[in-house]
This record gives C-alpha cells, structure tokens and sequence, in this order.
C-alpha cells in the first residue's frame, strides 16, 4: 500500500527496478522458444499445444461444458419435484442424477473453472512467458479431460455413481453399494484431483519463482494473491479426498476393512478425510471469485486498491481457517 | 411458520434453542444486509457528486492523508464489527448447545432408535429385559422430563431430525450417539431421516407424539402387554397365515410364535398411525395394498411381496387391524 500510494506515478515509475538482463533476446533464442514450446500445425498440433492462454481457455470452455450438463440435470431433478411422488425419474434414477450433479459441479465445473481463469492470467499478470512446467499443465488439462468424459461416458452406460457427491461409507461401501457405480466414483475423482494437485503445484512454482523483476509479493495483484491462496489451498485439502477414495476403493475390491465397522473401521474416518477437503473446498471455489472482484473494481473505480495488506492478509486467512471452521 | 415438521414451530427445549439461535442470526444478517445496502448507496450518491474528472490518472494518483486516514478507521470499524459478529455468532451456538447439554439428568429414561433401511426401530429400555418394549416408526415422549436417546444404526449412516423438538443427530454404524430430548408441549411432530441413506431415504419418516406424562405412563404400560390371542375365527386365521407364511421369519409379535428381528415389530400394531415408515395411513385398505405389493409402494424396499390367496390376505390383515 504504502509504495503504490505515496508516490505520483511518474516517480513509481523511475524507481522501478532494472531488469536482470538487459540484453534484449537475439532471434536465435526466439527460435528456440518455438521448437521446445511451439505446438506444431495440423490436428497433432491442436493436441499437443502448451500455452497457458490456451490450456486455461480449454479449461474454461470444457469446465463450461460441464456446467451446463450439471445444469441439465438439475433441472430434470427440479421436474421430479415439481409434484409430489412424481414418476419422471425412478428413485434409482434420482439418486444418480443428483450424485451426477453434485460431482460436475464440484469437481468438473467449479474447481476447474478458477482454475483455468488462475492458468490463463497468472502469468500475464506476473509477467512471465508461461506457467513453470507447460507440459505438465497440458497434462493436467487432459487428465481432467479424460476423467469427466469418464464419468459421463458411465453415466450414459447406466454406471452413474448414486450416493451422493459426499459418497458417505457405508452405504457406499461393497455391502450396501454393490455393482460398479461407487467404484466409477472411487476411481474418477482420484483421477480427477490429480488435475487440481498439478495445477496447484504449477500456480505455486509460477508465482513464487517467476514474477517480473521487482514484483515483489507485497506488489502483486491481489487476483494473483487470491491464487496462491487458492493453490495451496488444494495442496493440502486435495490429499484427503484422493487418499480417502483410494481407501474405499481397497475396501471394495481387495476385501480391506477401512469403513467397515463390523471389521474395526470406522465409517466416521470418511468423513474426517471427505470434510478435510470438502470443507475447503467451498473457499477454493470462492478464492477466484475474490480475486476478481478486487481486478474488477480497482479497474473500474479508477483507484489503487485500497487496504491492500488487509485484504491480503484477509485472504490468507481465510484460507486457513477454511480447514477448521 | 407452523408445522408439525418445522424449526420455528418449536415444541420442546432444544427446539425453542435452535429456533432462538435461528433468530438471532436472521436479524443480524438482515444488518448486515441494510449496512451493506446503505454503504452500497452511500457511495453511489458520492459517485454522482463527484462531477467529470478533468485528468483521470492523476485524479486516481492523488495523494490525500486525510481522506486515507478517515478510510482506514472505517476499514478498522468494519473489521471490528464483522468479528464482533463471528464471536457472537458462535457464542450464541454455544449456547444453542448448552442449552441443549443441560437437560442431562440422573436417573433419566432412555430410549432406543435405531436406523435401518428405511424405517425406525425404537425400544424403550427399562433395567429388567422382560420390560423393554420393541415398537418401530412412532417415538413416544412425554412432555416435561428429560429423555436419554441412544441412536444406532444397523446399517448405513441415517440421521434422526424432529425439528420441532430438537437439531439432528447421526445415527452411525459402530457409534452410539446419545441425544437428550425434552418435548414440552404435547401434540404429534414427524421426524424424517436427514442424511442420504439409499434408494428410499425420502420415505423413511416417523412420528414423534408427545403425550402428558400420565398419559404417556399408560401409553407405555399397555405397550409392554403382549397381545391376546383373537377371539373372531377370521383373524384367528390371519395369526395361523402370519405364523405359517414368511412373515414370522422378518416381523414378531410379542405373545404369539413371530419372533423374527430383521422387520419392524408388530405387536400392538393397530395403535400405530401409519404403515411403511410413515408412506401410508394405517387402514387396512392400505394394508391390503401394502402387503399386495410393497415394492409398488416403496421400491426397493426390504419386505418382499408374499404370495397370499385372497382368504389369507383379508384374514392377515383382519388379524393385524386388531392388533391393539
């Protein structure tokens, strides 16, 4: 606050650092840049690209994509309920379409979503060629990809998960879930996360390791701080659906007894591991939302940020104490 | 704002808390809304007197340690007051908790409900075995004491919600949850399971009626009687047909050869208000078309259709609609 607010702006602007190397990129590095990153023509191309204007657009779009089928579904479920006893879906049939529901929306629509808002601009917005490993970046794109095609694809194939978006054990385990829907569940989401955890990692690296010379932290753009937050939000919150899945999983397919309480389990660790994401979670999906509000009315008000360190401060904040209240 | 389903229609101590916390925290959001709305509108009108800035950028470069400094109190003031806001809200969910703490008593009654897919079982414990009482889908109280519940589950993860008389509590597969209940103003509430439980877990639902207590001692003083055997030939029958055909094997009756644990009990049967968990009223035209075909009125459910002819159907539930 104190650097952007008690100088004119002429005066911020000659006092800002020199870059590290001045020496302006010959053609020869440009060319370089083109063969290890360029994405080649043609359909093999189309597929192999890397940039993170386009892998966060592809983000954007397909996170839409979803949102309108999570959508869709909804509204099938409102019908249902428009009348008591109402026979446009079967209860089995209801149960899937709101487990479907809340899977998109909270794993397809509203985490990839920031996600690929926080891939397009954090590195415009830092000033930095691209996202720290662009390959992994597209690897994350196609991993989230291939995970809700999956999902839809058991959907279609009547295979739909059908205890809820939460999956409580143990009406979701072997005895009370048989068949393959829960393990579609177990399954995707591990899948998926994987997606989030990349894309974590990756905004952390960007933003620590490569904003422009003399972009301190204490300069950044808070849509920027409201990513790193977000970010390291899903580093520790991710974990334990994954880790938690992976359980179910074994205690439907290798006979383990991790939620079975008749074996000495517990169904209560699920929701120890399920909460411990999911209720950070709710402000991984807001943390973007914040972020864009700070852009958006600096922009349009004409004004520095007002309270920067305490909106900053704010924010961490709230991601921390996202994990325990 | 009333119902026999309904927070704010409170019937009991832990209800009347609830509802009170529910309250309060409606009228500090509406606060919080009206001082938003009217900051909101403040600077709107600020904005409008504010006439067309000749330079822009130096408009927004400017320095001005006074208005900063006024700006900054107001950031103070208002993170003061959000947690002002935070701690009450919590200390008044304290509260709403002690509230609900404080009806443990020693020497309490305590009463059983289990969960199971997709009705309630719930027994009236008593230190000498013969006095326990089975019965399943109604919870009877009585107004003015303390009642212990031991919540269960036999199976998956149901939650017990009477929200009239209290917030919800899981019942979990290997935990006892214990809930203390005081009901205190006698009528009938329903309670419906509140967590995701499986393919009919919109229908599985109780009813909770709430007696004075003389009335309640009576009520549970008959409860313990088994039934006698039936005096007419016709219902005669249906107790054979009961005994004879599967029905033994899932449901009892106390008094007769029906032991079978895996369904609700049926002794004193008739006195109950409805069938299914709450689906039905309990008439026998009901009962008929329930025992016709269950899976029509609850797919999915447990009981199976058994194939009755239609002299054993009608003395079946001849016999159960006297079961008093």
């Amino acid at each position: 606050m104190a650097i952007t607010r008690d100088l004119p702006t002429s005066e911020r602007l000659r006092t800002a650092p020199e870059p590290h190397d001045p020496k302006p990129p010959s053609y020869d590095d440009h060319d370089e840049l083109d063969r290890t990153w360029g994405s080649g023509p043609g359909v093999r191309g189309w597929f192999s690209a890397v940039n993170h204007r386009v892998i966060g657009l592809r983000f954007i779009v397909t996170s839409f994509v979803f949102l309108l089928l999570g959508g869709a579904l909804a509204l099938v479920m409102r019908l249902q309920l428009m009348s008591p006893d109402a026979t446009l879906l079967s209860p089995e049939q209801y149960n899937q379409f709101f487990t479907m529901h809340g899977v998109t929306m909270m794993f397809l629509f509203a985490v990839p979503m920031g996600e690929g808002f926080a891939i397009y601009m954090t590195p415009l917005l830092i000033g930095t060629r691209d996202m720290s490993f662009p390959r992994l970046n597209a690897f994350g794109y196609y991993v989230f990809l291939i995970g809700g095609l999956s999902l839809y694809t058991a959907f279609f194939l009547g295979l739909a998960p059908d205890a809820g978006w939460f999956n409580y054990p143990t009406l979701s385990g072997r005895e009370y879930s048989p068949g393959a829907r829960i393990d579609m569940y177990t399954t995707i989401i591990t899948f998926v996360e994987l997606s989030a955890l990349v894309a974590a990692v990756e905004l952390v690296v960007t933003i620590l390791k490569q904003r422009a010379p003399g972009m301190a932290l204490h300069r950044m753009p808070l849509f920027v701080w409201a990513i790193l937050v977000m970010a390291m939000m899903i580093l520790f919150a991710m974990p334990g659906v994954i880790v938690a899945s992976i359980m179910l999983a074994l205690d439907r397919m290798a006979d383990t007894l991790f939620y079975v309480p008749s074996g000495g389990g517990d169904p209560l660790l699920w929701q120890h591991l399920f909460w411990w994401f999911g209720h950070p979670e709710v402000y991984i999906i807001l943390m973007p939302g914040l972020g864009f509000i700070s852009s958006i009315v600096v922009a349009f008000a004409r004004r520095p940020i007002f309270g920067y360190t305490a909106l900053t401060v704010s924010l961490v904040a709230t991601g921390i104490i996202s994990f325990g209240l | 704002m009333t119902g026999w389903q309904s927070a704010l229609d409170p019937a009991g101590v832990g209800g009347s808390a609830v509802a009170a916390l529910w309250w309060a925290m409606l009228a500090m959001a509406t606060l919080v809304l009206v001082a938003v709305l009217a900051a909101l509108g403040w600077s709107l009108a600020r904005h409008l007197r504010i006439t067309a800035v000749a330079d822009p950028i130096a408009f927004a470069a400017r320095t001005d340690p006074a208005a900063d400094q006024q700006a900054t109190r107001w950031v103070g003031v208002a993170v003061i007051a959000t947690t002002a806001i935070l701690l009450v809200t919590f200390a008044l969910s304290l509260g709403t908790s002690r509230a609900a703490a404080r009806l443990a008593v020693d020497g309490a009654a305590e009463i059983e409900v289990t969960g199971v897919q997709w009705w309630w079982e719930v027994r009236y414990l008593d230190s000498l075995p013969a006095r326990i009482v089975r019965t399943a889908n109604e919870l009877h109280l009585p107004a003015g004491r303390s009642i212990r519940l031991r919540l269960r589950s036999r199976d998956v993860i149901h939650s017990f919600w009477a929200p009239n008389l209290h917030g919800k509590m899981d019942l979990i597969p290997g935990h006892d949850n214990y809930l203390w209940i005081k009901a205190e103003r006698p009528g009938t509430y329903r309670a419906q399971c509140a967590e995701f439980c499986g393919v009919q877990h919109t229908k599985m639902a109780m009813a909770v009626i709430v007696h004075a207590p003389e009335e309640y001692d009576a009520w549970l003083a008959a409860q313990r009687e088994p039934v006698r055997s039936p005096a007419d030939s016709v219902a005669l029958a249906g107790l054979r047909t009961f005994e004879a055909q599967p029905c033994a094997t899932c449901h009892s009756i106390r008094g007769t050869m029906a032991y079978g644990q895996a369904g609700p009990d049926l002794t004193h049967f008739a006195r109950r208000r409805t069938i299914a968990a709450g689906e039905r009223p309990n008439t026998p035209a009901e009962l008929t078309a329930w025992l016709l075909n269950p899976q029509g009125i609850k797919p999915g459910n447990h009981m199976p259709k058994v194939p009755l002819a239609a002299d054993e159907l009608n003395a079946l539930v001849a016999y159960l609609s006297g079961l008093r």
